[in-house]
């Protein structure tokens, strides 16, 4: 527990500013960025327990995210579901029955031929959504439909965005749990020493496609989020740039730090959306940010900030308390004397 | 090493940048307030794709608008004008997005854009949410301005089927064909293009032989070209942008000795000259053509020209119709835009005589009721150039037919009309 | 005790095939090949260990050890001959099926987690013998009793004090020992070392040595080991391989004596 306290009053002090920005007066197209990245976050960080816990870069995260979404927007738009925690459940399971689905397929390779085969299905799904008219509304995708009330509050952008950052905590800390879990550290052993976890006896291929399917959940839930933030699906919610965009999310912030990809989403969405009004050649200059992420931080920018920041930090309150206790001992001491 | 940490540090620091200077300038527009002397500046936001697939049409209605602008001495109805573009990036999230920071932070007086009909849908009800009045000089899927109409947005381009219709009565009675095939992009643009075609030229007495959808990324039609029987009398395609240059080219290297006609985007003039001699004598219908014989055109071309060093397009032109009434409406209501709805109103209230594409003005359920020019591609003194041959003065977004018998059809799709 | 054990251990599988009256081995060779493409590595290896005994196994670098330990244990496809565990034809199972039958190894090159302290190390190794390794939402540091056993065994091997260290940090002697400890952590049946000691300085080889003496007579073991004095101090009995051959299989002081394996192999230093 003590190793974790400096960690859990930052990350507490990190929420409570959050849930205070917009009643601070966070202007509202930063309320409605906000809620982007805490979705977002959920399905980066989810992509970390792959690519960061488990060692598996996969290219098909968007589509997760993206039947998410498509689940969210059907059931909302067909069957007039007003209920949150039916809509998102169902865009979880669906998510995680494709990635059982593609899983199978995927898994059977390793490396890049894994990389290469969600590459492909994440093409599929697309196409899917494009042609399947009927379903998906093409590539006009699926609008029609509101948030409904949240509650008994309503459906306001704040009020959404405390919901986005609620849901990003719960998911955070469940993935949290999982990763320091037994099952957790099968993940890493695997991404460490696949060919030591066989000879323990370890069947790696069921633990990856767990860690998939566990993935391809948040990604879904994150994705049915992103409908109701959006009030509509479309095949951009599932397109290969978002896979990629997501990739970089976990890269930026930190493969294996779990928080780090939340903070590669909010600079990947404040950047990109901030650069955009500057000039054109924003998506160029966001390149150059990345390379020089990876070159000269490749731990990303939370493993930098674990590997330098936080140690002094650590020491810098260590001192302060000896300083306190040395103070403490040195004002009793005068009066033992007396 | 360290290195990272400095660049960590940068970041941070940008980030902190862009934040506090984004989140100081509402305060700073907001202040001038009441007091009475200079007339508060018009704030325009530009939602179109400066990035991504589309940047090259994006950039032509960047220019057009610039254009109208720049004659009117930067002023609509008195007030100047603040342009605040956003990158639409031809996505439809990011469009949303985008559009949220001309509302919510820039706080826009109007928006024109954006481009591809996805990224229109996607931000429908958004606007009409914030009843934020929006002119769509672009986007065609044809159900915007027909079964459920926006409240908030003006279209002052077209819809997909509104220029297929007329050619597809056209490709019979004057053109002469007989039998035709199909070939188009396998979305909704492909498929309103095509279904509006294929309804007036099965009506008219023609046979459509074959309809064959390439998929989106495809680059090599050669095995759809294959699959069209040799005794059409043409072939009608859909496409645009470097799908079109590709297809044209390809057709004339097939070599299946057919006319091809076309929706109009496939050889416009954002893509013409790219495309090359395959593309001379390719017959298409729109709405507009650069090479329009009339003065308002006339001068519009030139004055482009001058001021960007190339022609307009059909993108370029669509804007520039797109912001003029947008002016036109601040005119008709002295300046004042605060009551949106009465704003969306005098746009669809506005009757133009001397756009650079003819006549404009709005049916009741905010599309343009305009002429649909039959144009072919010719090489004049080595240029190619989409010469007028026919014009269908007026024509609505339901061609010939009732509106109401119109609009109980299912919306064109791959299904719809069935070939017969 | 040793008996008891050996004889639990051998009645325990059906003896699938073996002669009756005859007590089951703990693994069993017969007519092993190995080729890599062209490249015949093992030409006909048979060896049998009984339950509870320790073999080395000697020959030169590139005789085909390492591979046969790959084979045994199933990360390589036998290119012909049978492999028996405990009287089981184990050709059909994959790696951690073996390994979780009892079928151990440790590696000529260290494997460890290197970016996970010791404890962590050998908890890897611990809850891959219990239901914990199925555990998803629990923080692992409930798991107290495997934490405890973890620390057990490091300070049975004297590594109390590195215990929270990352083990990339510990020395390369450590981690040798540790690497023999996940291997011991998984309760293995047939214990299979490649070259435990590879590498050490002579000052270290105890503490291998040490660990290795300390294993009850219920793990079956085969060394592979370069160091004769450790060979010698460890093994019951010793099987030579050479040009991908057993060529010679006996006690330490018939190896010894075995005039063809001092010419060819040990070179006459004995
Ligand atoms: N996977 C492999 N592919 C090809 N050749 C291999 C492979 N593994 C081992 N070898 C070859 O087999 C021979 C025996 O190797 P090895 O079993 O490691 O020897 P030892 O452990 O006895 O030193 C060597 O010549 C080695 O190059
Ligand atoms: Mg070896």
């Amino acid at each position: 527990m003590r190793r974790y306290g400096l960690r859990l009053s930052l990350v507490l002090a990190g929420v409570a500013i959050l849930a205070a920005l917009p009643t601070l007066g966070l202007p509202p197209y930063y309320v409605s960025l906000f809620t982007q990245v805490f979705i977002l976050g959920i399905a980066a960080a989810a992509l970390d327990l792959l690519v960061g816990q488990t060692g598996v870069v996969s290219f098909a995260h968007a589509s997760f995210f993206g039947v998410g979404a498509y689940t969210v927007a059907i059931l909302c738009t067909r069957y007039n579901v007003s209920s949150y925690v039916i809509t998102l459940l169902a865009a979880a399971a669906m998510a995680t029955a494709v990635a059982a689905l593609f899983g199978l397929v995927a898994l059977r390779a390793e490396g890049v031929g894994f990389l290469i085969i969600t590459l492909a299905l994440n093409q599929i799904v697309w196409g899917l959504a494009y042609q399947w008219v009927a379903v998906t509304g093409g590539e006009n995708g699926i609008t029609g439909f509101f948030r409904p009330p949240i509650g008994p509050f309503a459906a306001s952008n704040v009020n959404y965005y405390l919901y986005a950052l609620a849901a990003m905590l719960v998911s955070v800390a469940v993935m949290w749990v999982i990763s320091h879990s037994p099952f957790g550290l099968v993940l890493l052993g695997i991404r460490e020493r696949p060919r030591r976890m066989r000879a323990l006896g370890y069947n790696i291929w069921s633990y990856q496609y767990a860690a998939f399917l566990l993935a391809a959940l948040f990604a879904g839930l994150a994705g049915g989020l992103f409908a109701y933030y959006n009030a509509f699906a479309s095949p951009a919610d599932l397109a290969l740039p978002l896979s990629t965009q997501m990739l970089i999310m976990v890269i930026l912030g930190g493969a294996g730090t779990l928080f780090g990809p939340l903070l590669g989403a909010a600079i990947l969405i404040f950047l990109s959306n901030t650069f955009s009004s500057l000039t054109e050649r924003w998506p160029t200059i966001l390149g150059i940010v990345y390379v020089a992420i990876v070159m000269y931080a490749p731990e990303g920018l939370l493993g930098i900030a674990q590997k330098r920041l936080l140690p002094s930090l650590n020491t810098w309150l260590r001192l302060r308390q000896r300083r306190e206790v040395s103070a403490a001992k040195q004002s009793e001491s005068p009066g033992d004397a007396a | 090493m360290r290195k990272g940490k400095w660049i960590a540090l940068l970041l941070a620091a940008m980030l902190l940048l862009t934040a506090c200077s984004t989140a100081g300038k509402p305060a700073g527009t907001q202040t001038p307030g009441q007091t009475v002397a200079p007339p508060t500046p018009f704030k325009l936001g530009l939602l179109i794709p400066l990035t991504g697939v589309f940047a090259a049409p994006g950039k032509y209605m960047q220019e057009g608008v610039q254009l109208l602008l720049q004659e009117s001495d930067n002023k609509f109805a008195g007030r100047p004008v603040e342009v605040v573009t956003a990158d639409s990036q031809g996505n439809p999230q990011a469009a949303l997005t985008q559009a949220r920071k001309l509302v919510e932070q820039d706080k826009v007086d109007a928006i024109i854009g954006p481009l591809s009909a996805a990224e229109g849908n996607a931000l429908v009800q958004y606007l009409d949410g914030q009843q934020m009045p929006a002119v769509y000089p672009i986007v065609s899927s044809d159900d915007l301005t027909q079964r459920t109409i926006p409240k908030y947005i003006v279209r002052t381009g077209w819809t997909s089927s509104q220029t297929t219709m007329p050619f597809g009565e056209y490709a019979y009675k004057t053109l002469g064909y007989k039998k035709v095939a199909t070939i188009s992009y396998d979305f909704s643009f492909g498929w309103e293009s095509v279904g509006g075609f294929v309804q007036t030229f099965q009506e008219a007495g023609g046979k459509v032989v074959k309809e064959l959808w390439p998929p989106l990324n495809e680059t090599n039609y050669q095995p759809y070209l294959s699959q069209i029987p040799k005794d059409v009398d043409a072939v009608f395609v859909s496409f645009s942008g470097s799908a079109a240059i590709q297809f044209v080219q390809q057709y004339k290297q097939f070599g299946l000795g057919k006319p091809l006609i076309a929706q109009g985007n496939t050889v416009d003039e954002s893509t013409l000259q790219a495309t090359g001699p395959s593309a001379v004598g390719v017959v298409t219908p729109l709405h507009y053509s650069a090479a329009l014989d009339n003065p308002a055109n006339k001068k519009f071309v030139a004055d482009y020209e001058k001021a960007f060093g190339h022609g307009p397009a059909y993108y370029a032109e669509g804007s520039y119709v797109g912001a003029m009434v947008l002016k036109k409406a601040l005119e008709s209501l002295n300046g004042k835009s605060d009551d949106h709805a009465a704003l969306v109103k005098a746009m669809k209230a506005v009757n133009l005589t001397d756009a650079p594409r003819g006549p404009v003005k709005m049916d009741e359920y905010g599309n343009p009721i305009q002429n649909v020019y039959i144009r072919k591609v010719e090489d004049v003194g080595g240029k190619l150039q989409n010469t007028v041959i026919y014009t269908y003065p007026n024509v609505s977004q339901f061609w010939s037919y009732d509106p109401k018998t119109f609009l109980a059809h299912p919306v064109f799709s791959r299904s719809y009309p069935t070939v017969k | 005790m040793e008996a008891q054990a050996n004889m639990a251990v051998a009645a325990a599988p059906a003896a699938a095939e073996s002669a009756p009256g005859e007590p089951v081995a703990a693994l069993h060779l017969e007519d092993v090949k190995k080729r890599f493409g062209r490249l015949s590595v093992l030409e006909s290896v048979s060896l049998t260990v009984p339950a509870g005994e320790r073999r080395g196994i000697l020959g030169p670098n590139g005789a085909g050890k390492t591979t046969l330990f790959n084979l045994i244990t199933g990360e390589l496809p036998l290119s012909g001959g049978t492999i028996r565990f405990f009287g089981q034809d184990i050709a059909p199972l994959s790696v951690q099926r073996r390994a979780s039958l009892g079928l151990c190894r440790t590696f000529q090159t260290t494997t460890l987690f290197p970016k996970l302290t010791a404890v962590e190390n050998v908890i890897v190794a611990l809850q891959s013998q219990t239901r914990a390794r199925f555990q998803v939402l629990r923080p692992r540091s409930w798991n107290r009793d495997l934490e405890a056993r973890a620390r057990e065994l490091l300070t049975q091997a004297g590594l109390a004090a590195q215990s929270d260290r990352e083990v990339r940090y510990l020395s390369h002697g450590e981690q040798r020992q540790i690497e023999i400890l996940l291997a011991v952590a998984q309760k293995p049946r047939v214990l299979l070392l490649d070259e435990p000691t590879a590498g050490l300085a002579p000052g270290d080889v105890p503490l291998v040595t040490n660990m290795l003496k300390q294993l009850g007579r219920d793990v079956t073991m085969v060394l592979i080991e370069h160091d004769m004095s450790v060979v010698f101090e460890l093994v019951d009995r010793i099987t030579v391989l050479h040009y991908g051959r057993a060529i010679a299989e006996g006690t330490v002081e018939e190896i010894r004596g075995n005039a063809l394996v001092q010419e060819i192999y040990l070179g006459g230093k004995l």
